[in-house]
C-alpha cells in the first residue's frame, strides 16, 4: 500500500467489502462492479432520454402554434401530466443522472483508496475526470431544457461565467446561446449539446477502457434490478416537478438547487467570476495530477518486466496472458532462429508477474523479483518445514 | 443453516414479487382496479368468456393515502403511474433478493484439486 492513502480509509473500505461479501457473497457485491454501475445508469439515461426526446419541443415560443403556446416548458408539462408514464420516465431520467454522478464519485474514491489510479493506470484516471466533467455539464444542460425560471437563471449565470473568460469568453458565449441573445435557437443548441455530448461520452469511455484487457462493464442481473428499483422507488417518493415557465422579460433570482449537478452555480453565486474560474480550473487540474509520481510514495516501487533476448522463442504466451497489454510481439532481428520477439512497454507494465508464470523458457523476469530468487525462497521454505 | 436461509429468502422473495405484481394493474389503472376501470377488451373478455377479473375496491383507502402523499410532494396528476413505479420498484427489489439468494451457493469459491486415480 502507498503512503499517500490513509491506511485507516483502506482498511475501512476492505472491512465494508468483506462484511458485504458475508451477507450477499462476492458474486453480488456492488463494490466489485463499481465501474459498471455508472455505465448501467448511462444506458438507462440513453433509453429514457430517447423516449423524452420524442415529445420534447426545443423552443421558447413556437410561432407555428400561435393559438396555443407550445414550447419547451409546455412540452415538458405535457410529458409530465398527460403522457402515460411520462412523469415516471422523466423521473427515471432525472434520478438516473443523479445516480450516475454518485456512482462515478464512489468509483473514483474506491479506485483511489485501493491504489488503482497511477502509473500505467493514469490514462484511466485522467479520462475518468474528463468524463465526470462531461457528465456534470450534460446534466446542467438538462436543467436548461426544462425552460422554467430555474433554467433562465442558470442560462444567464452560465452566459456571465463564459463572458468573464479572457479571449475565448465572447466566443463561448455566442456558441452557448447560438447567437447574441436567448432565442429559439438557444434551446435547440441546448438540446444539441445535451444529446451530442452524451454520445461523445461513448468515445470517452473507449479511451477509459482501451488499456484494460477485461473491463467489467455490466453488473449481474440482481444488481441491475436493485439499481433500477432504487430509481423507481425514488421517482415515487420525490416526484419531479417544473417551476414556473421562464419569461425572458423577468429576472428570477432564486431557485431550488440539485447539489449533484448545480453546485458550481452555488459557488458562482458566492464568489466573483475570476475566483470561480480559478477554483474550478485548479480543482480539475489538481484531480488530474493525482497520479503524478511526486504525489505518492510507493513502499515497493514497480519495475517493469524485462525480456531475456537470448531465451525468447517468440511463442507469444506472455503477450496473450498479460492483463495490461504491456507486451508486444515484434519481428525478431535478422539472423534469429525465431520469427517474433517479445518486448515490454514499461509504461503499461504493472509488475504483476503473470508473464513470468506464462513463459516456459525463463525468458522474462521481474528485475526486483527474479524467478531464480522466488524458486530459491520456495525451496528454502519447503526445506524448513518440519515434515 | 445457510441453505435454510437461502430457501426462506427465495420463498419470501417469490411471494413478495407475486403480491406486488398483482398490485401493478391496480396502480396502472390509476389506483383503481374496479372492473369499470379495466380496458374495454378485457371487460369484453370478462363478460363473454367469463374470465374472473379481480376487484381492488378493498384497497381504496390505500389509494387515498398514496394520492395525498403525491399531491403534497408536488405531483399534479396520473398518480397511478407513480404508484406503478413504486410497486414495480419493490417487485424488482424482491426479485433481486430472490436471484441473489439462489446464486449465493454458486458464488462460493470452490477449488477442486486434481487427484490421481
Amino acid at each position: 500500500m502507498y503512503t499517500s492513502i490513509p491506511k485507516g480509509l483502506t482498511d475501512l473500505t476492505l472491512a465494508i467489502e468483506k462484511g458485504t461479501n458475508a451477507v450477499i457473497s462476492n458474486k453480488y457485491n456492488p463494490f466489485y462492479y463499481h465501474g459498471a454501475l455508472p455505465q448501467f445508469y448511462l444506458w438507462v439515461l440513453f433509453l429514457s432520454g430517447l423516449l423524452l426526446f420524442a415529445y420534447y419541443i426545443p423552443t421558447i415560443d413556437n410561432a407555428y402554434f400561435s393559438a396555443n403556446l407550445v414550447n419547451a416548458w409546455t412540452s415538458v408539462d405535457y410529458i409530465t401530466d398527460k403522457l402515460p408514464m411520462g412523469a415516471v420516465i422523466r423521473g427515471i431520467h432525472r434520478y438516473a443522472g443523479d445516480a450516475m454522478v454518485i456512482t462515478i464519485v464512489l468509483h473514483a474514491l474506491r479506485v483511489w483508496v485501493t491504489d488503482r489510479y497511477r502509473q500505467y493506470r493514469w490514462i484511466q484516471w485522467v479520462s475518468g475526470i474528463v468524463l465526470l466533467l462531461m457528465v456534470l455539464f450534460i446534466g446542467q444542460t438538462g436543467y436548461y431544457l426544462v425552460w422554467d425560471e430555474r433554467s433562465l437563471v442558470l442560462t444567464r449565470m452560465t452566459v456571465s461565467a463564459f463572458d468573464a473568460i479572457p479571449w475565448i469568453g465572447p466566443g463561448l458565449k455566442a456558441w452557448f446561446l447560438n447567437g447574441t441573445a436567448i432565442t429559439n435557437l438557444t434551446l435547440s443548441n441546448f438540446l444539441f449539446i445535451h444529446i451530442g455530448l452524451s454520445f461523445s461520452l461513448l468515445f470517452g469511455l473507449w479511451v477509459h477502457y482501451v488499456r484494460m484487457t477485461r473491463p467489467i462493464i455490466t453488473p449481474p442481473p440482481a444488481i441491475n434490478y436493485m439499481l433500477m428499483a432504487a430509481l423507481l422507488v425514488v421517482v415515487f417518493a420525490y416526484p419531479i416537478t417544473s417551476g414556473k415557465m421562464a419569461d425572458i422579460n423577468t429576472a428570477p433570482t432564486s431557485f431550488d438547487i440539485d447539489w449533484f449537478f448545480l453546485f458550481p452555480y452555488w459557488l458562482m453565486a458566492k464568489v466573483d467570476l475570476t475566483t470561480y474560474w480559478v477554483l474550478m480550473v485548479a480543482a480539475t487540474v489538481g484531480l488530474c495530477l493525482v497520479p503524478l509520481p511526486s504525489l505518492y510514495k510507493a513502499a515497493n516501487p514497480i519495475e517493469a518486466a524485462e525480456v531475456v533476448l537470448s531465451k525468447c522463442t517468440g511463442c507469444s504466451l506472455c503477450s496473450k496472458d498479460c492483463p495490461y497489454q504491456a507486451i508486444e510481439m515484434v519481428p525478431a532481428p535478422a539472423g534469429s532462429r525465431f520469427k517474433l520477439l517479445a518486448t515490454v512497454k514499461p509504461y503499461r507494465c504493472s509488475g504483476c508477474g503473470v508473464c513470468v508464470g506464462a513463459c516456459a523458457f525463463d525468458a522474462i523476469d521481474l528485475p526486483n523479483l527474479l524467478d531464480t530468487d522466488v524458486t530459491a525462497q520456495i525451496r528454502a521454505m519447503a526445506e524448513a518445514k518440519p515434515n | 443453516m445457510g441453505k435454510t436461509i437461502d430457501i426462506v429468502l427465495v420463498v419470501v422473495g417469490a411471494v413478495a414479487c407475486l403480491a406486488l405484481t398483482g398490485l401493478m394493474p391496480w396502480a396502472e389503472l390509476g389506483m383503481t382496479g374496479a372492473p369499470d376501470a379495466w380496458p374495454l377488451w378485457l371487460r369484453w373478455v370478462n363478460e363473454n368468456i367469463g374470465l374472473p377479473l379481480p376487484s381492488y375496491d378493498q384497497v381504496a383507502s390505500l389509494s387515498t393515502g398514496w394520492s395525498e402523499y403525491l399531491k403534497k410532494a408536488g405531483a399534479e396528476s396520473r398518480f397511478g403511474d407513480y404508484a406503478y413505479s413504486l410497486v414495480m420498484g419493490l417487485a424488482m427489489v424482491a426479485a433481486a433478493i430472490g436471484i441473489a439468494a439462489i446464486g449465493r451457493e454458486e458464488a462460493e469459491e470452490k477449488t477442486v484439486l486434481p487427484v490421481k486415480k
